[in-house]
């Protein structure tokens, strides 16, 4: 396990990392579109959850998976990071 | 307790259990197509999901249905019918049943899962209840993270509201008794916390396959 010692506090340039990670996609992501149009599995998904909470940003599965885009996620990350 | 497949039959071996549990529904898989880049695989799962209702519809009802699409990506299911449709490895699974007879369906896919990715998704798929019985094992991890997916799948549509991996966990089997799903909040009026729902939990050499029939 290596998640708990990243010590980058997880913002839309982390999240837009993972996602290009996660997404083993290529070209940009439209921060407005569906990521599941990306090819993101409900797997995918929950092991974003596990990395969020491991940095202590405590996001359901069901909070991602209900609007799942780019900008959505980085609303809510930073609504969660701030309170 | 999910007894686990082996040998070179595997996910034929798989969808045959899942159909002799459920012998009122009818369970089907269609592999997908290759295809270059995401959308494009997006959109041969999408066909290979709805060939796979098609081919259950007709083994069902002698007439292949052709399911819509609701807003939020679920199949739309003509008159008389319900199902679930699923994805994973470049298969897709798709399980059809008698709406008459069953208040929704849910049915789940997934590959298997490495101990390192178990133990990271095990925090939030699994309640910390399932976590001291069921630790990190990949394989239950697989199955309890599958099964709450195909639950979601069933329940959701049926109640109208969506709820997440806490909302059940999964109670150890016995000797005389299946592992089974209990609700562990109120969700809607007859689906209240201790609700206990036995899913089908089908372990394999490809992964997992879980289903719930309401």
């Amino acid at each position: 396990m290596t998640l708990t010692t990243t010590s980058t506090v997880p913002d839309r340039d982390w999240l837009s990392a993972r996602l290009n990670s996660l997404l083993e996609d290529e070209g940009p992501i439209d921060p407005a579109e569906s990521l599941i149009y990306y090819g993101l599995d409900s797997l995918r998904v929950m092991k974003l959850a596990a990395e969020l909470k491991a940095h202590g940003i405590h996001v359901g599965f069901e909070d991602l998976a209900r609007e799942p885009t780019l900008d959505a996620w980085t609303a809510l990350i930073d609504a969660r990071r701030d309170g | 307790m999910a007894e686990c497949l082996r040998g070179p039959a595997r996910v034929e071996a798989a969808l045959a259990r899942l159909g002799a549990a459920l012998p009122d529904c009818r369970a089907a898989v269609v592999p997908v197509a290759r295809t270059e880049g995401p959308k494009a695989r997006r959109a041969a799962e999408f066909r290979a999901g709805r060939l796979a209702a098609a081919a259950a519809s007709a083994s069902l009802t002698g007439m292949p249905c052709l399911a819509g699409r609701g807003a939020d990506g679920a199949p739309l299911w003509p008159a008389g019918l319900t199902g679930s449709i699923s994805h994973s490895g470049g298969q897709a699974l798709a399980l059809v049943g008698p709406s008459a007879r069953r208040a929704g369906l849910g049915v789940d896919i997934e590959g298997p899962l490495s101990p390192r990715v178990a133990a990271e998704i095990a925090p939030v798929a699994l309640t910390p209840e399932e976590r001291a019985c069921f630790g990190t094992d990949p394989v239950w991890v697989g199955l309890i993270f599958s099964a709450k997916e195909s639950l979601f799948k069933a329940l959701s549509p049926r109640i109208g509201r969506r709820f997440d991996f806490d909302a059940a966990r999964l109670l150890p089997g016995g000797a005389t008794q299946p592992p089974l799903l209990c609700l562990t909040c109120d969700l809607a009026p007859g689906w209240e916390a201790g609700r206990r729902i036995e899913p089908v939990l089908i372990a394999h050499e490809q992964g997992v396959m879980t289903a719930v029939a309401l």
